[in-house]
């Protein structure tokens, strides 16, 4: 039962309860005003540019929803789109792939696994403009490994300029992201498998299940919210997609690389067109919604992700 | 007003052209002339390419514009005198096609082209891989580098001219910067007085200028040859020297990344590609262009252009 002090207009219990969530709130008061300076506050500014015609200096003016019918009509933003889309695909299954053979492969490595762990780890730290330029030179149709190999070993099919052709150049890139990125995924999912239950696998083996049974039917289900979480942020990561393409091809040759982000990005400092740019940017957003979307809407069903 | 004041030019290896007894070209068919010859011993006309800077492709346009067009032709459609579908912007574009696309003679192919960064087509220039680079006087400041390493020479001279309708040779104008005052600032004046001062004494202007290698720094108007600080590489001093005198004469040229405005800056530059690439015809890329401007025009985002000596053809 409550008890009143004198004085106070509260009851103890509620007073004690207020204070603390007054206490609460301080501790957090800081990350949110800064969240709301830095994240939200710009976002719903760039909602509202994407409706005007906003250079990024000087007058704005409301335009409805003109940037978006321009989307419709812009045949770089379609190509750039199912760029993005062949990039995702590309992602959701090279890297993952090979991260879970690489972490299933490590698993039975006792001696050394650290080394290989490291070694494998060791290109996902590596700044972007780092790797591009290494690759770009690897590529390269005159100085590259394909020119090299034609010359000393006689294979002749790699020969050719991988970012100057526009049947190779978005699927170059790809592979030198890829290239980058893959220990990140086999040191997650490594980590994830570690974790699993040795008992699950010796069961499995006195049923006498093969390696490969043991992967499929103890070790995957196992794993399913780290793969999930995994396959999420690759999803959302893939829209976002601009550094590699912009330090290499800019998006050429032709708009052969062409992305959301580098189509975004010429609109926005080259065109000086950031209302027409923030239009774009909300087509980013409305993906990573959607998958976000997508995946609490799976969790809501029941599914253990 | 202009901190780096460039403009573009035709570098060559002298040594290459040495070897071989050639003299650099002085109009289109010593032009093609060279060309053909390059690519009987096996080297390419010319070197280029864009993968470190996609807007690279605004260079050639530009050039091919004014060398092919003319000053006159490319002054009018500046204004809006002529449409940008005039024939003689046709053929400028449909040349610079010709010579990058069917011909392949920049660093041997267009897939070479998308391939190679700035520093990919200075090795093929100064390694004797390349005859030629149409480019840019910032390269002043980094070709010697590279010809110092392998133990060429190289030179440079005016962009010939590609057509009758050229007329003399000239040089381009480009602003790659601008000093500027803001005009909300509290302290205009003094802003003005630190400007004036870093460019009232023409001594002390080309002194900043060397140390830059001549291509960051503003070069005063009114110089001579004797002017220049000691050691001034002599290529350097020609070039300005000329410069000053030819574009004096009003033989002036136009740079799209000072005369245009930014969406047709960009167009220029990204769609030429699908030119080269034939997924358009130089038809529908200049109606294109013409659309973008006339944009311009019909908002009043012109900027100032200009007027080059008239007659000249």
């Amino acid at each position: 039962m409550a008890t009143m002090q004198a004085g106070s207009a509260l009851p103890v219990r509620q007073e004690s309860h207020f204070l603390k969530g007054l206490g609460r709130w301080a501790f957090v008061a800081p990350v949110l005003l800064l969240n709301l300076v830095v994240i939200v506050g710009p976002a719903f500014f760039g909602v509202y540019i994407a409706f005007t015609d906003w250079s990024g200096v000087g007058d704005m003016n409301f335009v409805g929803l003109e940037n978006f019918q321009r989307l419709l009509q812009d045949q770089v933003f379609w190509k750039a789109l199912r760029n993005n889309l062949v990039w995702t695909a590309i992602f959701l299954v090279v890297p993952v792939t090979l991260g879970l053979l690489g972490a299933y492969m490590l698993t039975g490595i006792k001696r050394g696994q650290m080394f290989l762990r490291v070694a494998f780890f060791v290109p996902y730290v590596l700044p972007s403009v780092v790797t591009t330029h290494i690759w770009r030179y690897l590529m390269h149709p005159r100085v590259g490994l394909g020119q090299w190999l034609s010359d000393n070993l006689g294979i002749h099919f790699l020969d050719i300029s991988w970012l100057g052709s526009r049947e190779t150049a978005l699927y170059a890139i790809a592979f030198m992201d890829n290239w980058h990125f893959w220990g990140f995924p086999l040191v997650l999912l490594l980590a994830a498998m570690s974790s699993v239950d040795v008992e699950l696998y010796e069961v499995a083996r006195l049923d006498g299940a093969s390696r490969f049974q043991q992967f499929r039917h103890v070790t995957l289900p196992s794993i399913r919210p780290t793969l999930v979480f995994l396959l999420l942020m690759i999803s959302i990561w893939s829209a976002l997609v601009f550094d590699y393409i912009f330090l290499t091809t800019g998006g050429g040759p032709a708009n052969a690389s062409e992305v959301l982000g580098t189509h975004l990005y010429t609109s926005a400092f080259e065109r000086f067109q950031t209302g027409y740019a923030a239009s774009i940017g909300l087509v980013m957003v409305l993906w990573v919604a959607l998958v976000v979307g997508g995946f609490v809407y799976l969790r809501k069903r029941g599914w253990e992700i | 007003m202009p901190l780096t004041y460039e403009s573009l030019v035709l570098f060559y290896n002298k040594t290459v052209f040495d070897d071989n007894g050639w003299s650099p070209p002085t109009n289109i068919d010593e032009f093609n002339a060279i060309a053909a010859a390059a690519e009987d011993i096996g080297i390419f006309p010319l070197a280029y390419g864009n993968a470190t800077w996609q807007p690279s492709n605004e260079h050639l346009m530009g050039m091919y514009l004014n060398a092919f067009a003319g000053r006159e032709n490319v002054y009018k459609a500046l204004v809006g005198e002529i449409p940008w579908t005039d024939e003689s912007i046709a053929g400028a574009t449909d040349l610079l096609r010709q010579h990058i696309a069917d011909n392949g003679w920049f660093s041997g192919s267009l897939e070479n082209y998308f391939a190679n960064g700035s520093d990919d087509w200075r090795v093929e220039l100064a390694g004797g891989d390349a005859a030629m680079v149409l480019s840019g006087t910032w390269n002043f400041r980094s070709l010697g580098g590279f010809f110092e390493e392998v133990g060429q020479e190289w030179d440079w001279v005016p962009i010939p001219p590609m057509s009758d309708m050229a007329g003399e040779y000239g040089y381009e104008l480009a602003t790659g910067s601008t000093v500027s005052v803001n005009a909300q600032s509290p302290n205009v004046d003094a802003a003005i007085k630190v400007i004036d001062f870093l460019i009232s004494d023409p001594a002390m202007v080309l002194e900043l200028a060397a140390d830059v290698g001549f291509g960051e720094w503003v070069v005063p108007v009114h110089f001579s040859a004797e002017d220049f600080p000691e050691g001034t590489d002599e290529r350097v001093v020609r070039f300005f020297a000329d410069f000053a005198a030819v574009t004096g004469e009003g033989r002036i040229g136009y740079t799209a990344w000072t005369f245009w405005p930014n969406d047709p800056n960009v167009h220029l530059w990204e769609a030429v590609e699908n030119v080269w690439w034939g997924d358009i015809s130089v038809e529908e890329y200049l109606e294109e262009h013409e659309r973008l401007w006339q944009i311009e025009r019909d908002a009043g985002n012109l900027l100032p252009v200009p007027a080059p000596a008239m007659g000249g053809m």
